[in-house]
């Protein structure tokens, strides 16, 4: 969702606000974009894809919102649909300092897999300066999919330069993911977008590098976009690109090649989705688990004896079922802060449970694996050591 | 003296066939599944034993169809293909394996992975336990990796012990919780060293989107 997301930051209002004959008048742009190319994502094979995707948007002075959906057709028959919006308001100028307050989420679903979904609250200070600018800001949201869920931050610093038919954004920024059980994965990104425009020729692209990163996948990443409008409503597109994993989006890494047309259906100026958000594969996890479910830890106690511990924060009873009961419902014994614990003599092997939480339904908790049982239901492996 | 051997033989063949009889009736089975599907479940139970095969793993299953109020038929045929699972376990791991390593050989097999697979297995950890292995590899398909991507990289780890193992697990799983695809989470921890070779698959990849 980068194309979202810098279209809607603020710098680029500014820019564009900055860069125009006069004061940004209010706009509503409606497009549909229609491509057809090809994907790789990282875990999968190459293949085909046609893509429909479209976007909405509204700009005011000091406002800007924009949305748009996706569906896309991969050459396996399975497809992708995905949403997104985001919002931004920028504070009058105060001696060439203005804030801003920013939002973006988006939501998507893969064949047979998981809802995956994001969103994230930015605030950012601007120093504005005629023609450029510097900022600096922070971030936090939430990422999801099936069984995941990850706290999401962000620290940026940037800076913007307009000329006549030219833009360009730098931006340093850290983002962290932080999932339920405490595990973390910071990385650093370095990038440079640009648009430049002349007569019915457009180009926009993104040079990024991540130099650091925990999640250990450094490199280079960017994309290049070229437009050429036909008519005042038809523009031809064609582009590439490669992008690495967003912790912050739940998003994997890819590249994408594609080409494609643009219908202006209302207004025909700004532009709210490019091919890599198009393109871009929503995270697919085979079996989701409730955000609710309750989290399994197993641990060593004295005389080979384990300990199992589920954290259940406001339960009033917590029950195992499982291998090692026999399958018979057995009631977990209440500890401080929300945590459940029962202990038992386990061999070394893979076991299967469920459990439940006040006489709800049996589920899978979350460190168990989820499998699909013979009897129409999931099941939790756990591995004993 | 003789007829007292030959009855005393008697008590202890009565003795044996009433001990032989009440082993085959599974007590924890009893109220727990209906009469009709205990006494298949007890016949399976007998062959399994006859065949040196662990029951306590289809008891279990029996346990767990009767605990979801699943229907008899369901019930009676999970224990029939766990069975089935567990010989081929057996068979695959050879001689001298414990009843823990054979039933998460069935496991194994269940998610996907080859008989050859825990042959080798078995074969690289000479002398050692392949249940976590076993284990782990089960585990990783649950993930959503493809079997034979997932049995390639528990072979490439056959020599590190049973912590490698669970930390390899546990790496893969924080990976595709930040976002990384399972095949991408597993890809990256090999590349990343975590086990002995570079391509772990050396087979068919992952499939298309």
């Amino acid at each position: 969702m980068d194309g979202v997301r810098r279209r809607i930051s603020a710098a680029a209002l500014l820019a564009w606000s900055v860069g125009a004959a006069g004061p940004l008048q209010a706009q509503l742009t409606a497009t549909a974009d229609a491509g057809f190319g090809a994907v790789e994502y990282e875990g999968f094979l190459g293949s085909a894809a046609l893509s429909i995707t479209p976007g909405l948007r509204y700009d005011a002075r000091s406002f800007s919102v924009a949305a748009q959906g996706a569906w896309v057709l991969y050459e396996s028959g399975r497809d992708l649909l995905q949403g997104a919006a985001a919002a931004a308001w920028l504070t009058p100028p105060v001696g060439g300092v203005r804030g801003e307050v920013s939002g973006f989420g988006g939501i998507a679903t893969y064949t047979e897999a998981a809802t995956s979904g994001y969103g994230l609250l930015r605030g950012r200070l601007h120093l504005t300066g005629g023609t450029s600018g510097v900022w600096a800001g922070a971030g936090m949201g939430r990422a999801y999919a099936g069984t995941f869920d990850i706290a999401t931050s962000e620290l940026a610093l940037g800076g913007w330069l307009v000329r006549p038919g030219f833009t360009l954004t730098t931006t340093l920024m850290r983002g962290v993911g932080v999932d339920t059980g405490s595990t973390r994965a910071a990385y650093v990104d370095l990038m440079a977008s640009g648009r430049w425009t002349r007569g019915a020729l457009e180009l926009e692209g993104v040079a990024g590098l991540r130099p650091w990163s925990e999640l250990g996948d450094e490199g280079l990443f960017g994309d290049l976009q070229v437009r050429v409008a036909l008519t005042r409503r038809v523009a031809a597109q064609v582009g590439a690109g490669r992008y690495l994993t967003d912790p912050l989006r739940g998003s994997v890494a890819g590249r994408w090649i594609s080409a494609g047309v643009r219908l202006s259906l209302w207004s025909g100026r700004s532009q709210v989705s490019t091919p890599d958000e198009r393109l871009r594969a929503a995270v697919r996890l085979p079996h989701p688990l409730p955000a609710d479910a309750p989290e399994l830890r197993l641990a060593d106690a004295a005389f080979g004896v384990r300990g199992i511990t589920l954290r259940a924060s406001g339960a009033r009873s917590v029950e195992i079922a499982a291998d090692f009961t026999d399958w018979q419902p057995v009631r977990l014994q209440s500890e401080r802060g929300g945590e459940w614990r029962l202990d038992l003599a386990l061999a070394p092997g893979v076991y299967r449970l469920n459990v439940r939480v006040d006489g709800g339904p049996w589920i899978v908790p979350r460190g168990a694996t989820p499998q699909e049982d013979e009897f129409g239901t999931l099941v939790g492996l756990v591995i004993v050591r | 003296m003789l007829r007292r051997v030959i009855c005393g033989s008697g008590v202890l063949l009565a003795l044996a066939l009433a001990g032989g009889v009440a082993q085959a009736q599974e007590p924890r089975l009893v109220g727990r599944l209906s009469d009709a599907a205990r006494a298949q479940v007890d016949t399976i139970l007998e062959s399994a034993r006859r065949d040196g095969l662990p029951s306590e793993p289809l008891v279990d299953r029996a346990l767990e169809g009767a605990s979801k109020r699943a229907p008899d038929a369901l019930i009676v045929a999970a224990v029939r293909r766990l069975v089935e699972e567990l010989g081929a376990a057996r068979d695959a791991l050879g001689s001298g394996v414990s009843d823990a390593e054979i039933a998460a050989g069935a496991s194994a097999l269940r998610a996907g992975a080859r008989p050859d697979d825990l042959a080798q297995l078995r074969a690289r950890r000479a002398g050692r336990s392949v249940t976590v292995a076993e284990a782990v590899l089960t585990d990783l398909v649950a993930l959503g990796i493809p079997p034979d991507t997932a049995a390639a990289a528990v072979l490439a780890m056959a020599e590190t012990d049973d912590a490698a193992y669970l930390a390899f697990r546990r790496n893969v799983e924080r990976d595709v919780a930040l976002g990384a695809t399972p095949v991408a989470a597993l890809m990256s921890r090999v590349a990343g060293g975590e086990t002995a070779v570079a391509d772990p698959t050396g087979r068919p990849g992952p499939r298309k989107p």
